[in-house]
């Protein structure tokens, strides 16, 4: 999986692209879970160019979410497609994490 | 997964917006406007049977009774009747040619005889149209709709010329005429302002009638009529009313009800989409409630002595132009409609109305619905199939007009096939569309074999087959989603060191997938597993893979026998 990476301001955005399954999630988690222990509390996810997202990938979201809670952080993601909407939006997970349009939203909310 | 609709930005009032009363009744009179233009239909079936003007205006009210309550009767939401969308009717283009005929050789009281019995088979029809989607892909329904368009063209265009019957002889201004209503019509649509194009044909029906009356081609009996009407009266409705029946019709009239239904089914759509801008499929339920207030309307318009309804794809256009579809129109419309019905006067303009005039109405009428139908059947990608169900059967259509007297000979049943190019065109292309149907379906199956990466290997097997089958990207994205899933909770419980066997099945309106695995079964939940106090637990998250697999189908069954299960997915298409 590819991942791209900028700062805006105190904030880490971090945008991954393909898919987030059982086959990318290990690799995902230990990238994002390093920069977090690198001292990036403020990160958003820009989900722009995930195709799709399963359980597993689910799974990820919700431990780095707990795991920046925890550090007093935040966890806010954005631009999902309609795929991965759905999802977000069938499991609840849209009503446990920030959900946002845009970066832009994302960053004008957090 | 079906979500629920999704208001488009574009729309000023949804429907399921309240309104306010004024707002229902200023939208109510401009549908009622655009459900006037098949009231010239009603008027010229009158005039086929008799040369009474009031016979004729009561045929005329009455079908405006009809079409009002089959408004009112469509936008109802509850119940089993309505489909809850803005989808006015009106005397309906698709019994035309049918009503013409039985107009002709019976009289009034065969066309409600048979329209009768097409209304009630239409109502039947609303029962079963869910398990009819194979016989009417949009191709078959696109060849229909644009032959409706193109039945009208015979009646159109002698009209404009000034040919009636009784008066065989067309006089140049009475063509000069009606060419200019129509380039009246084609010009206020195309150059005018958002007023005037919502208005085109009322505008250019008045220019007619002023035209007409600044040349003086219009005979002094039609004024003394005008003169005389009346503001308010009851009309004539017939409770019995006299029928008759002719077994030679049944066909013709079937056919009629056939393309009502498959019109109505088109115009219900297109106020589903309209309301919803993820829509991607029909919804079937309120379709199929909705063809059967079409079919309500059919029979009431029948028993009262009216002519055939039919829902109307101009309204649609009057819904989408304002940006207000809420259903609440549809009642007011519905009830301004019936009464107007009994103010003489209204009718009369329809029925009155010089051939020339109304020539140009049904002319612009056609040129929509002629366009409608190629759109419906370009809305999908041609292959050889399609080629020869649309192109047969326009051809097959058209030869009853060019060659009539190929067909004059014909045993009465087989003649009345082809009694109209809309009932030889419908029946050839369901026919062809039913023969062509041998071999459509897809099959491919594959082994997820233990040592190879599975959600690479499903990923490529659908997105493979899904382009040689030309599936929907969406559908194939949804069936993606179930399979890597899938794929995942085989891993968790162990099922990845035995082989998995996954069949596809394909054909142009669903996606089926069996999934044949052994070990133990995989829980399909309906409700989501709730992720705020999940762990790390196999067992929750093979639950969040159930739920996630069931969601992305539009139905997922389970079955198990001693240790081998078999999931079926199915996605409709």
């Amino acid at each position: 999986m590819k991942l791209f990476e900028m700062t805006q301001g105190e904030f880490l955005v971090l945008r991954p692209a393909g898919q987030l399954t059982s086959a990318t999630s290990a690799e995902f988690e230990k990238e994002v879970r390093s920069r977090i222990e690198a001292g990036n509390r403020r990160v958003v996810l820009d989900l722009a160019d995930l195709d799709y997202i399963s359980s597993a990938g689910l799974r990820v979201l919700l431990v780095l979410a707990k795991l920046l809670k925890r550090d007093n952080g935040t966890l806010a993601v954005c631009a999902m497609n309609e795929t991965v909407t759905q999802v977000f939006e069938v499991t609840g997970l849209s009503s446990i994490l920030a959900t946002h349009q845009t970066l832009n939203e994302a960053i004008a909310a957090e | 997964m079906r979500k629920p609709a999704r208001r488009p930005s574009n729309l000023i009032a949804s429907v399921d917006d309240p309104i306010s009363l004024p707002m229902a009744v200023g939208m109510g009179v401009q549908h009622c406007f655009a459900m006037s233009s098949g009231l010239v239909l009603a008027a010229l079936i009158a005039y086929a049977a008799t040369d009474s003007v009031d016979v004729a205006s009561n045929l005329v009210r009455v079908s405006m009774i009809a079409a009002g309550l089959g408004t009112i009767l469509q936008s109802l939401k509850r119940g089993p009747v309505g489909s809850g969308y803005l989808c006015p009717n009106l005397p309906g283009p698709t019994f035309y040619p049918a009503s013409l005929l039985a107009a002709q050789t019976g009289g009034l009281s065969l066309v409600f005889g048979m329209t009768l019995l097409a209304g009630l088979f239409q109502a039947l029809l609303s029962r079963i149209i869910h398990r009819l989607r194979a016989l009417l892909p949009p191709e078959v329904t696109g060849v229909i709709v644009a032959m409706v368009g193109i039945s009208l063209i015979g009646p159109g265009i002698s009209s404009i010329a000034g040919i009636a019957p009784g008066d065989t002889q067309s006089t140049a201004l009475e063509t000069f005429a009606g060419v200019s209503t129509l380039l009246v019509m084609f010009g206020l649509s195309v150059w005018g302002t958002p007023f005037m194009r919502l208005y085109c044909v009322l505008i250019g029906v008045a220019f007619g009638y002023a035209l007409e009356f600044g040349l003086q081609i219009v005979p002094n009996a039609v004024v003394d009529e005008f003169r005389d009407s009346g503001l308010f009266s009851v009309p004539d409705i017939g409770l019995p009313v006299a029928m008759s029946f002719d077994a030679t019709l049944i066909l013709p009239f079937l056919i009629a009800g056939i393309a009502s239904t498959v019109k109505a089914v088109g115009d219900l759509s297109t106020a589903q989409k309209i309301n919803d801008e993820d829509w991607v499929a029909p919804e079937m339920r309120s379709i199929r409630k909705g063809v059967l207030a079409d079919a309500l309307a059919v029979i009431s318009s029948a028993v009262m002595g009216g002519m055939g309804q039919a829902t109307s794809s101009s309204n649609l256009g009057v819904a989408l132009a304002t940006g207000v579809t809420s259903r609440w129109i549809g009642f007011s419309a519905g009830a301004i409609f019936i009464l107007a019905a009994f103010v003489p006067a209204l009718a009369h303009v329809f029925v009155l109305m010089p051939g020339p005039v109304k020539g140009a109405v049904l002319v612009f009428v056609a040129c929509f619905m002629i366009v409608s139908g190629m759109q419906l059947v370009m809305s999908r990608l041609m292959d050889t199939r399609k080629i020869f169900v649309v192109g047969a059967s326009i051809i097959a259509g058209l030869s009853v007009d060019i060659l009539p007297s190929l067909y004059a000979d014909l045993d009465p049943t087989l003649g009345s096939l082809a009694a109209s190019s809309l009932s030889l065109a419908t029946v050839t292309a369901i026919g062809l569309n039913l023969i062509f149907r041998i071999g459509v379906k897809r099959r491919a199956d594959f082994v997820l074999e233990p040592d190879e990466d599975r959600e690479a290997a499903v990923v490529k097997f659908l997105h493979d087959k899904g382009a040689l089958w030309g599936a929907r990207r969406d559908i194939i994205q949804h069936a993606t989603t179930a399979l890597v899933e899938f794929v995942e909770a085989s891993a968790r419980t162990g099922s990845l060191t035995e082989d998995i066997r996954i069949d596809a099945h394909f054909d142009q309106f669903r996606l089926d997938i069996f999934i044949h695995y052994t070990g133990p079964a995989l829980p399909l939940p309906e409700a989501a597993p709730s992720l705020a106090d999940m762990d790390d637990e196999a067992d929750q998250m093979q639950r969040l893979s159930g739920f996630l697999i069931r969601s992305a189908a539009t139905k997922a069954e389970a079955t198990r026998r001693d240790n081998q299960n078999t999931l079926h997915l199915l996605f409709e298409h």
